[in-house]
């Protein structure tokens, strides 16, 4: 089919505001396209070029889109650019490595982009941009998958937490059906999306919400999933990135872990020599290098907490309790890599619990529902997080250029929270707090890289960073698109580990302030 | 089977050279005529096709039409270490390798995995070429290198008199003018213009040390062919144009 329908639908479905329209439209467009054609469209109309489980990008930059918007180097094909093509140059443009593969990501854009039409030339960008903004998100699409696969939305939701990849969750769900799903399942060296954590209130409220529940120290870390068959050992980050390079002597740590075959979640933290917890930062230096890791294993040594099994020689184990799984996990990892964790609905017992975990240089408690199975990339209660302070994950959409001391950085950053039902990000404050000179620094030097759009004192960016904002309280605005705005907002820290569809929604942030008073009263 | 001979390693060192770049792999047939190279380059901006006649080798033994997936920047590597050694080339279908070996006092012998390649049919559109110049390649190749020094795109123009090989930069300009006279064939039925990309050119040209002569097929502004041919081997590349602002 040719790309141009595609882009057409896109147009339609951004005009009709109605979720239930926007489904159906797109349903209908879903029935029309080829086996191999509903991976690539599914994709670009929920704004993503590569799956999520891929860990891919394009990796081009904005001087690069600008520089092949003015050329004008024609290619030799008259024929009007498929949906496979599409599919095509993205994958060409992503496998480019080594010497000259700059030139060459820019000579095949170049190419797609003197193929297209104006408003296909719009579209690209726009995925290419990630702004896609036509109110299609995750959820919609897979409503729509299911309205035109007439399968339950359940089914297609976990099938995509184990496969990660929503265009081939399309694909199985229209050509091969309930069954071709129902064949999904947790499967060794694929990532899976992990389950999440609510933030509660407080600790009284979480203790009253399970039936029987243990209380475990929320480390201040990164989480990772291990995945292991025998000698072989590869590590997820939370974003499903393959960290494996970056992490040895966690590579060696797993080997330690008794059966064949595993699936592990757990926490790791960078220590110092006495073996207290160092800031987020250091943790995250560790993460990204691949390079000189002999060093800094030296310098930044990690720990590692398992807190969780999924998988266990051949056999899942999502649908079994967390009481069950933690029983076999601790089975067969050695005791000095378990999560500090007691079981109790007692108060006092968990407050002493919370203080040991602020006082060992952690971030509060975590508190599981014992009866619970593992949801793979539901946020729900199951599972609950308590922190001394109430905070958001919020994305930076756009930056203010910085006065005086700060005039070389771009410091005072516009935040944004996610509307879950349009995947749109909507503003919801600014701040220059809470970064040092060499963050403010770092912080200019990716905003510019994302860079979309600029005037005198603005620059507009891709939503892609996101920070951790503490704040004293939130108020309603009609000054920001979120018709929210957080007072005294702060920057607590860069959360490099976390992906977009983490930005903490507006519903969250509805929820938050409705609940402030009760709060205010707490903490006060 | 499959093997070949080349006394004079020069003509495949120089057609690969000038190709490798463009196209990363492609899928070369081996017919008892000889070797076919047909590809585009992954931005559909150049289309190659490389035709060496059995002729050009000293020995040429194939006993069915095959298709040999090769990486051409490989296979460029490994020929830059050819000196002015004999090639031979023969086919392992066993480990699916190319052994390329280079005899002199010693033998030295290079293996070349071969690869999957997909062979995808080709949309070549059909031109009128209102002009056609043929000109000893070295004129072009020189003009080529001057236009490099100030830019990277050069254009192509001819009127009933002369071919004019042109690029415009910010640091200054150059015109070559080749006159009708000194053209081997001079055809050109209306004056006509087009502008190119020198990053493709560049390569191209270095088909002109073995050519005895190239033929350029022009029009406005749509692509050029550009045919280099010696008795037995033909490089014809057609390459997509810029398109001029203001």
């Amino acid at each position: 089919m040719d790309f141009l329908r595609l882009v057409e639908t896109c147009e339609k479905v951004a005009k009709n505001t109605k979720k239930s329209k926007k489904i159906e439209i797109l349903s209908h467009f879903l029935k029309t396209l080829e086996e191999s054609e509903i991976p690539v469209a599914v994709l670009f109309i929920t704004g993503s070029i590569f799956p999520e489980a891929e860990s891919k990008s394009l990796d081009v930059g904005w001087k690069t889109i600008e520089k092949v918007g003015r050329d004008h180097q024609k290619t030799l094909l008259t024929t009007p650019l498929s949906i496979l093509d599409i599919g095509d140059y993205f994958k060409k443009i992503s496998s480019q490595r080594g010497e000259g593969s700059r030139k060459k990501k820019e000579n095949l854009l170049q190419s797609l982009i003197s193929r297209a039409s104006p408003l296909e030339r719009k579209y690209i960008f726009k995925s290419i941009f990630g702004e896609m903004r036509i109110g299609v998100s995750e959820g919609t699409m897979l409503e729509a998958i299911s309205k035109a696969s007439y399968l339950n939305l359940d089914l297609l939701r976990k099938a995509l937490m184990f496969l990660g990849d929503l265009g081939e969750v399309a694909r199985i769900a229209l050509v091969e059906g309930k069954k071709g799903l129902e064949k999904i399942n947790i499967t060794l060296f694929i990532p899976i999306k992990p389950m999440l954590a609510e933030m509660a209130n407080s600790l009284e409220e979480a203790l009253q919400e399970h039936r029987k529940c243990a209380l475990e120290f929320k480390y201040d870390g990164a989480r990772i999933q291990i995945h292991k068959k025998g000698e072989k050992v590869v590590i997820f980050s939370r974003r499903l990135t393959n960290v494996t390079e970056s992490l040895p002597e966690i590579v060696e740590l797993s080997k330690s872990i008794k059966t064949k075959e595993v699936i592990a979640e757990g926490e790791i933290i960078a220590i110092d020599k006495s073996g207290r917890p160092f800031p987020f930062q250091y943790l995250m230096k560790r993460f990204k290098r691949v390079h000189d890791i002999e060093r800094l294993k030296k310098s930044i040594p990690l720990k590692l907490y398992l807190f969780d099994i999924l998988f266990v020689d051949g056999m899942s184990l999502v649908d079994e309790t967390y009481e069950k799984r933690w029983k076999l996990l601790e089975e067969i990892c050695p005791k000095d890599l378990l999560a500090s964790r007691i079981i109790t609905k007692d108060l006092k017992e968990a407050r002493a619990f919370m203080g040991e975990s602020i006082k060992s240089g952690h971030e509060g408690l975590m508190i599981k529902d014992l009866d619970s199975k593992y949801i793979p990339g539901k946020r729900g209660k199951k599972w609950l997080k308590v922190k001394t302070s109430v905070t958001l994950d919020a994305v930076i959409i756009a930056a203010e250029w910085g006065h005086g001391r700060r005039k070389e950085w771009l410091s005072n950053y516009h935040l944004a929270v996610r509307d879950e039902e349009t995947g749109e990000f909507m503003m919801i404050g600014k701040t220059f707090k809470g970064l040092n000179d060499k963050e403010f620094q770092w912080m200019t030097q990716e905003l510019l890289k994302l860079k979309i759009a600029e005037s005198e004192f603005i620059i507009t960016v891709k939503p892609k960073i996101i920070v951790e904002v503490a704040f004293s309280e939130i108020q309603r605005s009609p000054h920001y698109s979120s018709g929210f705005a957080l007072r005294f907002a702060r920057i607590t820290r860069i959360r490099e580990d976390l992906s977009i569809e983490d930005v903490d929604t507006l519903e969250r942030v509805r929820n938050l302030y409705e609940n402030q008073f009760k709060y205010k009263a707490k903490f006060l | 089977m499959f093997k070949a001979r080349l006394a004079d390693p020069k003509i495949l060192k120089y057609s690969i050279d000038a190709v490798s770049n463009m196209i990363d792999e492609a899928g070369v047939s081996v017919t008892k005529d000889g070797l076919r190279l047909k590809a585009m380059d992954p931005a559909h901006v150049a289309l190659v096709d490389l035709e060496l006649k059995k002729e050009a080798f000293d020995e040429f033994e194939v006993e069915e039409p095959l298709v040999l997936g090769i990486d051409l920047e490989r296979l460029n590597t490994i020929l830059k270490r050819a000196g002015t050694d004999q090639i031979l080339i023969q086919l392992d279908s066993e480990n699916n390798v190319l052994k390329i070996r280079f005899k002199n006092s010693s033998t030295r012998t290079f293996d070349l995995p071969l690869i999957e390649v997909s062979e995808e049919e080709l949309k070549v559109p059909n031109l009128d070429f209102p002009s056609q110049i043929e000109i000893p390649p070295k004129i072009l190749s020189e003009s080529i290198k001057d236009a490099e020094i100030v830019s990277d795109h050069v254009t192509l123009m001819v009127d009933e008199e002369n071919l004019f090989i042109s690029a415009k930069g910010d640091l200054g300009n150059v015109e070559v003018k080749v006159p009708k006279d000194e053209a081997k064939s001079f055809e050109v039925s209306k004056s006509c213009r087009s502008m190119f990309s020198l990053e493709y050119l560049k390569d191209m040209i270095k088909a002109s040390d073995i050519a005895d002569s190239v033929k350029i097929y022009l029009g406005d502004n749509i692509p050029v062919r550009m045919d280099f041919t010696t008795e037995n081997a033909r490089l014809s590349f057609l390459l997509a144009p810029r398109i001029e602002s203001e």
